[in-house]
Protein backbone atom coordinates (compact mmCIF):
# COMPACT_ATOMS: atom_id res chain seq x y z
CA UNK A 1 0.00 0.00 0.00
CA UNK A 2 2.67 2.38 0.94
CA UNK A 3 4.77 1.58 -2.37
CA UNK A 4 1.24 2.34 -4.29
CA UNK A 5 0.91 5.61 -2.88
CA UNK A 6 4.62 6.64 -3.04
CA UNK A 7 4.45 6.18 -7.05
CA UNK A 8 1.34 8.16 -6.81
CA UNK A 9 2.98 10.61 -5.48
CA UNK A 10 6.04 10.70 -7.47
CA UNK A 11 3.69 10.82 -10.51
CA UNK A 12 2.01 13.48 -9.50
CA UNK A 13 4.95 15.45 -7.55
CA UNK A 14 6.01 18.53 -9.51
CA UNK A 15 9.63 18.19 -11.33
CA UNK A 16 12.01 20.78 -10.67
CA UNK A 17 14.70 20.54 -11.82
CA UNK A 18 17.76 20.42 -9.19
CA UNK A 19 20.49 22.67 -8.85
CA UNK A 20 23.85 21.33 -10.84
CA UNK A 21 27.60 21.97 -10.05
CA UNK A 22 30.99 20.90 -11.12
CA UNK A 23 33.55 21.75 -13.98
CA UNK A 24 33.30 23.04 -17.34
CA UNK A 25 35.96 22.89 -19.98
CA UNK A 26 36.38 23.95 -23.76
CA UNK A 27 37.86 26.37 -26.21
CA UNK A 28 37.83 29.37 -27.94
CA UNK A 29 39.15 30.38 -31.68
CA UNK A 30 39.44 33.80 -32.91
CA UNK A 31 40.36 35.02 -36.20
CA UNK A 32 40.10 38.91 -36.89
CA UNK A 33 41.22 40.92 -39.99
CA UNK A 34 41.68 44.23 -39.47
CA UNK A 35 41.04 47.11 -42.14
CA UNK A 36 41.82 50.79 -41.12
CA UNK A 37 39.02 51.49 -38.68
CA UNK A 38 37.10 48.37 -39.22
CA UNK A 39 37.72 44.71 -37.82
CA UNK A 40 36.47 41.81 -39.03
CA UNK A 41 35.50 38.97 -36.20
CA UNK A 42 34.99 35.15 -37.13
CA UNK A 43 34.72 33.17 -33.43
CA UNK A 44 34.07 29.89 -32.69
CA UNK A 45 33.29 27.92 -28.90
CA UNK A 46 33.26 25.11 -27.28
CA UNK A 47 32.30 23.71 -23.92
CA UNK A 48 31.93 20.65 -22.22
CA UNK A 49 28.69 22.04 -20.02
CA UNK A 50 27.33 20.41 -17.17
CA UNK A 51 25.02 17.69 -17.53
CA UNK A 52 26.97 16.27 -19.95
CA UNK A 53 25.70 18.75 -22.60
CA UNK A 54 27.77 20.10 -25.61
CA UNK A 55 27.96 23.97 -26.19
CA UNK A 56 28.95 25.09 -29.80
CA UNK A 57 29.17 28.38 -31.23
CA UNK A 58 30.23 30.33 -34.51
CA UNK A 59 29.73 34.20 -34.49
CA UNK A 60 30.57 36.64 -37.41
CA UNK A 61 30.49 40.03 -38.48
CA UNK A 62 32.01 43.31 -38.18
CA UNK A 63 33.61 46.15 -35.63
CA UNK A 64 34.37 50.06 -36.51
CA UNK A 65 36.15 52.08 -34.33
CA UNK A 66 34.27 55.64 -33.99
CA UNK A 67 36.90 57.14 -31.82
CA UNK A 68 39.98 55.95 -30.01
CA UNK A 69 37.58 54.64 -27.10
CA UNK A 70 34.51 53.76 -28.49
CA UNK A 71 33.76 50.83 -31.32
CA UNK A 72 30.58 49.27 -32.39
CA UNK A 73 30.07 46.45 -33.93
CA UNK A 74 27.08 44.08 -35.66
CA UNK A 75 27.22 40.35 -36.14
CA UNK A 76 25.21 37.24 -36.35
CA UNK A 77 25.57 34.37 -33.95
CA UNK A 78 24.87 30.33 -34.05
CA UNK A 79 24.69 28.39 -30.95
CA UNK A 80 23.84 24.47 -30.35
CA UNK A 81 22.93 23.37 -26.57
CA UNK A 82 22.15 26.81 -25.48
CA UNK A 83 19.55 26.21 -22.70
CA UNK A 84 16.66 28.16 -21.86
CA UNK A 85 13.85 28.02 -19.58
CA UNK A 86 11.44 27.33 -21.88
CA UNK A 87 13.75 23.35 -22.31
CA UNK A 88 12.67 22.26 -19.11
CA UNK A 89 9.57 20.25 -20.46
CA UNK A 90 8.14 16.79 -20.55
CA UNK A 91 8.65 14.67 -23.29
CA UNK A 92 8.05 11.29 -21.95
CA UNK A 93 9.62 12.81 -18.68
CA UNK A 94 10.60 15.72 -17.48
CA UNK A 95 14.01 17.32 -18.06
CA UNK A 96 16.19 19.75 -19.92
CA UNK A 97 15.00 19.14 -23.57
CA UNK A 98 17.67 21.61 -25.98
CA UNK A 99 18.57 18.55 -28.05
CA UNK A 100 20.53 19.70 -31.53
CA UNK A 101 18.25 22.53 -31.93
CA UNK A 102 21.01 25.40 -33.33
CA UNK A 103 19.54 29.02 -31.92
CA UNK A 104 20.58 32.16 -34.49
CA UNK A 105 20.68 35.45 -32.47
CA UNK A 106 21.68 39.36 -34.01
CA UNK A 107 23.66 41.51 -31.56
CA UNK A 108 25.41 44.77 -32.06
CA UNK A 109 27.97 45.70 -29.88
CA UNK A 110 29.24 49.12 -28.10
CA UNK A 111 32.40 49.06 -26.55
CA UNK A 112 34.20 51.66 -24.59
CA UNK A 113 38.37 51.30 -24.38
CA UNK A 114 40.32 53.61 -22.67
CA UNK A 115 44.04 53.45 -20.63
CA UNK A 116 43.13 53.82 -17.84
CA UNK A 117 45.27 54.71 -14.36
CA UNK A 118 48.60 53.32 -14.78
CA UNK A 119 51.07 52.82 -18.41
CA UNK A 120 49.19 49.38 -20.10
CA UNK A 121 46.24 49.27 -18.49
CA UNK A 122 43.41 49.60 -20.12
CA UNK A 123 39.39 49.74 -19.25
CA UNK A 124 37.10 48.08 -21.60
CA UNK A 125 33.13 48.18 -20.95
CA UNK A 126 31.52 45.78 -23.57
CA UNK A 127 27.85 45.97 -23.97
CA UNK A 128 25.74 43.62 -26.48
CA UNK A 129 22.52 43.22 -27.36
CA UNK A 130 21.29 40.18 -28.68
CA UNK A 131 18.08 39.49 -30.18
CA UNK A 132 17.05 35.77 -30.60
CA UNK A 133 14.02 36.02 -33.19
CA UNK A 134 12.99 32.42 -32.59
CA UNK A 135 12.63 33.04 -28.63
CA UNK A 136 11.25 37.13 -29.70
CA UNK A 137 13.53 37.46 -27.23
CA UNK A 138 16.17 40.29 -25.83
CA UNK A 139 19.05 40.28 -23.62
CA UNK A 140 21.98 42.51 -22.81
CA UNK A 141 24.72 41.18 -21.85
CA UNK A 142 27.44 43.40 -20.56
CA UNK A 143 31.37 43.31 -19.27
CA UNK A 144 33.60 45.60 -17.55
CA UNK A 145 37.00 44.68 -17.17
CA UNK A 146 40.27 45.71 -17.17
CA UNK A 147 43.28 44.28 -19.73
CA UNK A 148 47.17 44.87 -18.67
CA UNK A 149 49.49 44.26 -21.05
CA UNK A 150 53.13 43.43 -20.75
CA UNK A 151 55.37 44.92 -23.43
CA UNK A 152 58.77 44.13 -24.73
CA UNK A 153 59.62 46.08 -27.64
CA UNK A 154 56.78 48.15 -28.21
CA UNK A 155 55.02 44.69 -28.52
CA UNK A 156 52.36 43.17 -26.23
CA UNK A 157 54.05 40.16 -24.64
CA UNK A 158 51.24 38.94 -22.15
CA UNK A 159 48.27 40.77 -21.55
CA UNK A 160 46.04 39.54 -18.64
CA UNK A 161 42.10 39.93 -18.56
CA UNK A 162 40.46 40.67 -15.74
CA UNK A 163 36.30 40.85 -16.42
CA UNK A 164 32.61 40.42 -15.12
CA UNK A 165 29.78 39.91 -17.44
CA UNK A 166 26.40 39.59 -16.68
CA UNK A 167 23.50 38.46 -19.30
CA UNK A 168 20.53 40.50 -18.32
CA UNK A 169 16.82 39.21 -20.17
CA UNK A 170 14.95 42.25 -21.47
CA UNK A 171 11.96 40.32 -22.98
CA UNK A 172 11.71 37.38 -20.90
CA UNK A 173 12.24 35.61 -17.82
CA UNK A 174 10.61 38.17 -15.41
CA UNK A 175 13.76 40.43 -15.76
CA UNK A 176 16.20 38.29 -13.50
CA UNK A 177 19.99 37.26 -14.09
CA UNK A 178 20.18 35.17 -16.31
CA UNK A 179 23.97 34.29 -16.10
CA UNK A 180 26.52 35.46 -15.05
CA UNK A 181 30.52 35.07 -15.75
CA UNK A 182 33.21 36.32 -13.62
CA UNK A 183 36.97 35.48 -15.88
CA UNK A 184 40.69 35.75 -15.29
CA UNK A 185 42.51 35.10 -18.36
CA UNK A 186 45.77 35.52 -19.85
CA UNK A 187 46.97 35.78 -23.25
CA UNK A 188 50.49 35.27 -24.38
CA UNK A 189 51.61 37.11 -27.47
CA UNK A 190 53.14 34.45 -29.79
CA UNK A 191 54.00 36.52 -32.62
CA UNK A 192 52.28 39.35 -34.51
CA UNK A 193 49.44 37.16 -35.45
CA UNK A 194 48.90 34.44 -33.11
CA UNK A 195 48.49 34.45 -29.03
CA UNK A 196 47.12 31.52 -27.19
CA UNK A 197 46.02 31.57 -23.34
CA UNK A 198 44.22 29.96 -20.64
CA UNK A 199 40.78 30.90 -19.54
CA UNK A 200 39.41 30.60 -15.82
CA UNK A 201 36.60 31.53 -15.10
CA UNK A 202 33.53 30.96 -12.25
CA UNK A 203 30.04 30.53 -14.02
CA UNK A 204 26.54 30.88 -12.74
CA UNK A 205 23.51 30.49 -14.63
CA UNK A 206 19.27 30.61 -13.43
CA UNK A 207 16.63 29.43 -15.07
CA UNK A 208 12.78 29.44 -13.97
CA UNK A 209 9.88 27.56 -14.46
CA UNK A 210 8.62 28.04 -18.03
CA UNK A 211 4.37 28.66 -18.47
CA UNK A 212 3.82 25.25 -19.06
CA UNK A 213 4.93 23.83 -15.68
CA UNK A 214 3.50 26.56 -14.16
CA UNK A 215 -0.18 26.29 -15.84
CA UNK A 216 0.28 22.66 -15.10
CA UNK A 217 1.69 22.63 -11.33
CA UNK A 218 0.55 26.03 -10.00
CA UNK A 219 3.76 27.28 -8.73
CA UNK A 220 7.16 28.49 -9.83
CA UNK A 221 10.61 27.36 -9.12
CA UNK A 222 13.92 28.90 -9.81
CA UNK A 223 17.18 26.44 -10.97
CA UNK A 224 20.83 27.34 -10.48
CA UNK A 225 23.76 25.96 -11.96
CA UNK A 226 27.38 26.64 -10.87
CA UNK A 227 30.37 25.66 -12.73
CA UNK A 228 34.28 26.64 -12.86
CA UNK A 229 35.22 26.87 -16.45
CA UNK A 230 38.74 25.90 -17.47
CA UNK A 231 39.58 26.74 -21.23
CA UNK A 232 42.14 27.85 -24.01
CA UNK A 233 41.83 30.85 -26.15
CA UNK A 234 43.46 30.77 -29.19
CA UNK A 235 43.56 34.08 -31.42
CA UNK A 236 44.68 34.53 -34.74
CA UNK A 237 44.82 38.54 -35.75
CA UNK A 238 45.92 40.05 -39.33
CA UNK A 239 46.55 43.64 -40.16
CA UNK A 240 46.44 45.48 -43.50
CA UNK B 1 88.84 90.81 -33.94
CA UNK B 2 88.90 91.37 -37.34
CA UNK B 3 88.70 87.42 -38.13
CA UNK B 4 85.52 87.19 -35.66
CA UNK B 5 83.70 89.99 -37.75
CA UNK B 6 84.54 88.43 -40.57
CA UNK B 7 83.23 84.68 -39.51
CA UNK B 8 79.90 86.42 -38.17
CA UNK B 9 79.10 87.95 -41.43
CA UNK B 10 79.81 84.96 -43.69
CA UNK B 11 77.74 82.98 -41.26
CA UNK B 12 75.11 85.62 -41.66
CA UNK B 13 75.71 85.77 -45.31
CA UNK B 14 74.90 82.40 -45.99
CA UNK B 15 71.23 82.89 -44.40
CA UNK B 16 70.89 86.35 -45.89
CA UNK B 17 67.49 85.31 -48.01
CA UNK B 18 64.65 83.96 -46.21
CA UNK B 19 65.97 80.42 -47.81
CA UNK B 20 67.14 77.06 -46.47
CA UNK B 21 70.52 75.78 -47.15
CA UNK B 22 70.87 71.62 -47.93
CA UNK B 23 74.13 71.52 -45.59
CA UNK B 24 74.70 68.18 -46.19
CA UNK B 25 73.52 65.20 -48.71
CA UNK B 26 74.12 61.98 -48.95
CA UNK B 27 73.01 59.59 -52.06
CA UNK B 28 69.69 61.23 -53.74
CA UNK B 29 68.87 64.23 -52.90
CA UNK B 30 66.58 66.07 -55.30
CA UNK B 31 64.97 69.75 -54.83
CA UNK B 32 62.06 70.61 -57.28
CA UNK B 33 60.94 74.25 -58.09
CA UNK B 34 57.61 74.44 -59.91
CA UNK B 35 58.34 71.34 -60.75
CA UNK B 36 61.67 71.69 -62.41
CA UNK B 37 65.04 69.79 -60.85
CA UNK B 38 67.06 72.73 -59.44
CA UNK B 39 71.13 72.09 -59.17
CA UNK B 40 71.85 74.23 -56.09
CA UNK B 41 71.77 74.00 -52.04
CA UNK B 42 69.46 76.76 -52.03
CA UNK B 43 65.73 75.53 -50.70
CA UNK B 44 63.16 78.13 -50.92
CA UNK B 45 59.67 77.74 -49.35
CA UNK B 46 57.26 75.61 -51.87
CA UNK B 47 60.09 73.57 -53.10
CA UNK B 48 59.77 70.42 -52.98
CA UNK B 49 62.78 68.05 -51.14
CA UNK B 50 63.06 64.66 -52.11
CA UNK B 51 65.31 62.04 -50.63
CA UNK B 52 65.54 58.62 -52.09
CA UNK B 53 66.10 55.38 -50.40
CA UNK B 54 70.00 55.06 -48.27
CA UNK B 55 70.21 58.50 -48.51
CA UNK B 56 70.07 61.70 -46.07
CA UNK B 57 70.12 65.60 -46.12
CA UNK B 58 70.82 68.11 -43.72
CA UNK B 59 68.92 71.60 -44.16
CA UNK B 60 69.84 74.30 -42.10
CA UNK B 61 68.60 78.04 -41.55
CA UNK B 62 69.03 80.64 -38.79
CA UNK B 63 67.53 78.90 -35.43
CA UNK B 64 66.60 75.45 -37.70
CA UNK B 65 68.17 72.23 -38.80
CA UNK B 66 66.11 69.94 -39.95
CA UNK B 67 67.77 66.18 -40.97
CA UNK B 68 65.68 64.25 -43.73
CA UNK B 69 65.98 60.47 -43.61
CA UNK B 70 65.72 58.32 -46.46
CA UNK B 71 62.39 57.99 -48.29
CA UNK B 72 61.10 61.19 -47.33
CA UNK B 73 59.27 64.09 -49.21
CA UNK B 74 58.74 67.55 -47.47
CA UNK B 75 57.76 70.97 -48.66
CA UNK B 76 58.78 74.39 -46.70
CA UNK B 77 55.47 76.14 -46.60
CA UNK B 78 56.51 79.08 -44.95
CA UNK B 79 59.77 80.30 -44.00
CA UNK B 80 60.89 83.47 -42.92
CA UNK B 81 63.95 84.14 -40.29
CA UNK B 82 62.03 86.05 -38.05
CA UNK B 83 58.82 84.49 -38.36
CA UNK B 84 56.96 80.76 -38.39
CA UNK B 85 58.22 78.60 -40.32
CA UNK B 86 55.52 75.38 -41.46
CA UNK B 87 56.74 72.45 -43.15
CA UNK B 88 54.66 69.78 -44.67
CA UNK B 89 56.28 66.27 -44.43
CA UNK B 90 54.37 64.15 -46.95
CA UNK B 91 56.08 60.90 -46.55
CA UNK B 92 59.20 59.36 -44.31
CA UNK B 93 60.99 60.95 -41.42
CA UNK B 94 62.87 64.00 -40.35
CA UNK B 95 64.45 65.10 -36.84
CA UNK B 96 64.09 68.61 -35.76
CA UNK B 97 66.08 71.32 -34.00
CA UNK B 98 64.81 74.67 -33.49
CA UNK B 99 65.65 77.58 -31.46
CA UNK B 100 64.48 80.88 -30.61
CA UNK B 101 61.41 80.73 -32.82
CA UNK B 102 58.05 79.49 -33.81
CA UNK B 103 58.14 76.13 -36.24
CA UNK B 104 55.61 73.88 -37.35
CA UNK B 105 55.45 70.34 -39.21
CA UNK B 106 52.35 69.11 -40.68
CA UNK B 107 51.94 65.58 -41.98
CA UNK B 108 48.59 64.80 -43.32
CA UNK B 109 46.19 66.14 -40.82
CA UNK B 110 48.07 66.73 -38.06
CA UNK B 111 50.17 69.58 -37.01
CA UNK B 112 52.87 69.55 -34.77
CA UNK B 113 53.57 73.26 -32.98
CA UNK B 114 56.65 74.00 -30.74
CA UNK B 115 59.12 76.75 -30.14
CA UNK B 116 62.95 76.13 -29.07
CA UNK B 117 62.65 71.64 -29.19
CA UNK B 118 64.59 68.95 -30.60
CA UNK B 119 61.99 66.34 -31.98
CA UNK B 120 61.84 63.31 -34.42
CA UNK B 121 58.35 62.70 -36.70
CA UNK B 122 57.67 59.86 -39.20
CA UNK B 123 54.74 59.57 -41.67
CA UNK B 124 53.45 56.44 -43.41
CA UNK B 125 50.51 55.62 -45.21
CA UNK B 126 47.28 56.84 -45.55
CA UNK B 127 46.96 58.69 -41.62
CA UNK B 128 50.15 56.75 -39.54
CA UNK B 129 51.82 59.68 -37.95
CA UNK B 130 55.03 58.67 -34.98
CA UNK B 131 56.51 61.82 -33.05
CA UNK B 132 59.23 61.77 -30.64
CA UNK B 133 60.02 65.02 -28.17
CA UNK B 134 64.08 65.20 -27.26
CA UNK B 135 64.04 68.58 -25.43
CA UNK B 136 60.99 70.31 -24.68
CA UNK B 137 58.09 70.94 -25.51
CA UNK B 138 55.69 69.48 -28.60
CA UNK B 139 51.89 70.19 -29.28
CA UNK B 140 49.81 68.24 -31.63
CA UNK B 141 46.90 69.03 -32.85
CA UNK B 142 44.97 66.11 -35.14
CA UNK B 143 41.63 67.77 -35.13
CA UNK B 144 40.11 71.31 -34.10
CA UNK B 145 40.59 72.29 -30.29
CA UNK B 146 42.00 69.28 -29.51
CA UNK B 147 45.72 69.70 -28.22
CA UNK B 148 48.28 67.11 -26.88
CA UNK B 149 51.37 68.06 -25.43
CA UNK B 150 54.30 66.03 -25.49
CA UNK B 151 56.90 66.21 -23.01
CA UNK B 152 60.71 65.38 -23.64
CA UNK B 153 61.27 61.87 -23.59
CA UNK B 154 57.83 60.74 -25.11
CA UNK B 155 56.48 60.10 -27.85
CA UNK B 156 52.75 59.46 -29.75
CA UNK B 157 50.96 57.48 -32.38
CA UNK B 158 48.50 59.18 -34.38
CA UNK B 159 46.12 57.50 -36.69
CA UNK B 160 43.51 59.48 -38.41
CA UNK B 161 42.00 61.89 -35.46
CA UNK B 162 43.17 59.79 -32.80
CA UNK B 163 46.61 60.26 -30.30
CA UNK B 164 47.97 58.26 -27.44
CA UNK B 165 48.71 59.39 -24.52
CA UNK B 166 52.31 60.34 -24.50
CA UNK B 167 54.81 57.55 -23.44
CA UNK B 168 58.40 56.63 -23.95
CA UNK B 169 58.12 53.93 -26.13
CA UNK B 170 60.74 51.73 -27.30
CA UNK B 171 60.99 52.74 -30.92
CA UNK B 172 62.55 56.34 -29.28
CA UNK B 173 65.68 55.08 -27.75
CA UNK B 174 67.36 54.24 -31.01
CA UNK B 175 66.77 58.18 -32.46
CA UNK B 176 69.61 59.36 -33.54
CA UNK B 177 69.24 62.79 -32.74
CA UNK B 178 73.16 63.78 -34.24
CA UNK B 179 72.58 67.24 -36.54
CA UNK B 180 76.50 67.50 -37.02
CA UNK B 181 78.14 65.39 -39.36
CA UNK B 182 81.74 66.19 -37.90
CA UNK B 183 80.17 64.71 -34.60
CA UNK B 184 79.28 61.61 -36.10
CA UNK B 185 76.72 59.42 -38.04
CA UNK B 186 73.66 61.35 -38.78
CA UNK B 187 71.89 58.25 -40.50
CA UNK B 188 69.12 55.57 -39.12
CA UNK B 189 66.36 53.93 -39.36
CA UNK B 190 63.54 54.18 -37.06
CA UNK B 191 61.86 50.59 -36.22
CA UNK B 192 58.09 51.42 -35.42
CA UNK B 193 57.19 47.55 -36.20
CA UNK B 194 55.60 47.92 -32.61
CA UNK B 195 51.93 48.56 -31.26
CA UNK B 196 51.29 51.96 -30.18
CA UNK B 197 48.08 52.11 -29.49
CA UNK B 198 46.53 49.54 -27.14
CA UNK B 199 42.97 50.54 -27.44
CA UNK B 200 43.20 48.95 -30.37
CA UNK B 201 44.53 45.46 -29.01
CA UNK B 202 41.07 43.96 -28.68
CA UNK B 203 40.61 40.03 -29.95
CA UNK B 204 36.89 39.56 -29.30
Amino acid sequence: MISILFAFFLAHAAPEPRSAYGTETGGEFRYLSRYGQDSFLFESKFRNELENGDYRQVMLGRYRRLTNQWRWGAFVQSEQGLRWSEDWMNKDRWGWQEGERWDTSFLIDATYRSEFLIPNLVLEWKNRLYWYPAWDALQWRFRPGLNYFVLKNDRPLWQFNAQVEYYLPLTYSQGHLAEAWYYLNALWHVNKQWKLGPMLAWRERWFNAPDEFKERFGHSWRSRQKSLYLGLSVVLAESE
Amino acid sequence: MKTIIVSVFLFSSAFAADSYRLAFKRGQVEVYRQGKLLSGDEVLAGDEVRVGAQSLALLKAPGESIKILENTILIPREYKKSATTLIELKSGSIVNQVKGKKFRVRSKDVMFGVRGTSFFVHSKGESDVWMCVQEGMVDVAAEKGKVTSVPAGKGVFIKGKTITKPKPFAWTRDINWNQDPAAGELQFKPKLDGVYDLNGEFYD
